[in-house]
């Protein structure tokens, strides 16, 4: 049940010992011992360096012990015949977010093709579209647009996986105004489709709508990969690295996918070497037992999961608890939202309805509220309960999801089992 | 007496050595750099660069506005 590492943090102490037995190192040749002495304590005790070490080393060396410059630019050409066979020796890439399968690698191996697709494909098919507005242009464009709102997985991955780790560390500002721009381009993607399949010759609406989506596309790519990107790279850690890299599948990708698992090269730490899938792999096997009977962890987890709806449970503090994890959830939930805030899981545009159920379910004014909506051939019926305890105090709300367009289409009866 | 700025110092550096600049941006159509948060995280990791290409925003012009208010921009 081991706890995941910060790898971050053990890599930064080790980082600190392996200078500090350098600069003896460096410091005994400066005494006068030979380069086959320190070069055999050298291997023991450091093993591999990197160039960036090094040149650490010698900073501290002129600025903590203060060997003078032009003494330690002498000791360089020792230096090099010390730790040539290692540094050469070491091939890791030096930065983990250009080795494939890394979240920060795939969402920049999206950006190219989003790239690609809105400034050649679509530009080009509307200067096109601008000089005669046939329909064969149109349906061109009809398509590339198809594809653009490939972009909502990206932009998904982003805001239910990135978001919440920025968000643990108190960066909320910058990923809320994010999403709001990401609500609004998908907007404008959909809205350019409509204006195109019902297209009634506003040549110039459509043109102006094309570019814009151009525009807003290309700066959310600067934005993600000078701005987002950057950040997030400062601050998370390679195992939440990982975990997003999980869990990535389940929203899917833009336009171009990994092309293999990121196995993060780790430090040689012994049973550290794979990450459990979940921080609690050892579950209980406990059993739990309710008013009407007793189930086992596992079967109640597998109960839950093969009920034909998604459920999602608040806690009283509007934090997110709980979901099912059925075959086909209507929409994605990753276990990043866990720990999260309700209203930190939805577009800051719906963030009031939001608010405004919860609030009734608080004061009591509510036990339930129900949507239903028709998405492409399913149609999706969300029933929202309050959760009170027998004395009637609010305890939290159950989301229930779940696709009725089946049920909606039986008539007569059937009484016989099928083949 | 000008102060100089450089356009490949964190937005957050900038703003801290003089709250002045912050107000500069805005003028200039940084709107963003004002939201909350944004300062401590985003601005950060964004340079005056970067802002003056994601904004698309005339590097003259920049260079003018600053100068009226007394700060030379460093290339």
């Amino acid at each position: 049940m081991s706890e995941l590492i910060n790898n971050r943090e053990v890599h930064a102490s080790e980082q600190t010992h392996r200078q500090n037995i350098l600069k003896e190192i460096i410091k005994e040749l400066h005494a006068g011992k030979s380069v086959e002495e320190v070069k055999a304590r050298f291997e023991e005790a450091v093993g591999d360096v990197t160039v960036a070490e090094i040149s650490a080393m010698e900073h501290s060396l002129m600025t903590e012990e203060g060997i003078p410059a032009s003494e330690v630019q002498r000791l360089c050409s020792v230096h090099t015949a010390i730790f040539k066979g290692s540094i050469e020796e070491i091939h890791r890439p030096s930065k983990p977010e250009e080795q494939p399968g890394h979240p920060v690698h795939t969402f920049k191996l999206e950006n190219r093709e989003i790239e690609k697709l809105v400034n050649f494909r679509l530009e080009l098919h509307k200067d096109k579209f601008r000089k005669s507005d046939n329909e064969a242009i149109i349906f061109k464009l009809l398509e590339d647009l198809g594809l653009l709102l490939d972009i909502d997985k990206h932009f998904s991955r982003k805001e239910n996986l990135l978001f919440p780790y920025l968000e643990k560390y108190g960066i909320y500002g910058p990923t809320q105004v994010m999403w709001g721009v990401d609500d609004g381009i998908r907007g404008m993607i959909k809205e350019a489709k409509a204006q195109l399949s019902g297209y009634t010759g506003n040549r110039d609406e459509v043109v102006s709508a094309l570019e814009l989506i151009i525009k807003e596309v290309n700066e959310m790519v600067f934005k993600e990969e000078n701005i987002l990107l950057p950040m997030a790279l400062d601050k998370l850690t390679e195992d939440e690295w990982v975990r997003i890299a999980r869990e990535s599948s389940s929203i899917g990708f833009c336009l171009a996918a990994p092309e293999k698992e990121w196995v993060p090269e780790r430090n040689p730490e012994p049973g550290n070497a794979e990450v459990p899938e979940t921080a609690d792999t050892g579950a209980p096997q406990g059993f739990i037992r309710f008013d009407t009977g007793i189930l086992s962890v596992q079967q109640l987890e597998l109960i839950m999961n093969h009920l034909p709806v998604d459920l999602t449970f608040i806690d009283e503090n509007d934090v997110v608890r709980y979901f099912s994890h059925g075959k086909e959830r209507i929409f994605a939930r990753t276990k990043a939202v866990i720990g999260r805030t309700v209203q930190n899981c939805h577009p800051p545009q719906s963030v009031h309805v939001v608010e405004k159920l919860l609030e009734d379910f608080k004061s009591g004014r509510k036990d339930a509220e129900d949507f239903w909506i028709q998405i492409k051939d399913k149609f999706i019926y969300i029933r929202y309960f309050a959760i009170r305890d027998k004395a009637g105090r609010y305890l939290g709300t159950l989301e229930f999801t779940q696709n009725i367009a089946p049920i909606r289409a039986l008539e007569g009866q059937k009484r016989i089992l099928s083949e | 007496m000008n102060k100089t700025l450089s356009l490949n110092e964190s937005i957050f550096d900038l703003v801290s050595r003089d709250p002045e600049v912050m107000d500069i941006m805005l003028e200039l159509g940084f709107r963003d750099i004002a939201k909350p948060g944004m300062l401590q995280t985003a601005g950060r990791i964004m340079t005056l660069a970067k802002g003056i290409k994601l904004k698309k925003i005339d590097i003259d012009t920049v260079k003018q506005t600053f100068l009226r208010h007394g700060f030379i921009i460093q290339e």
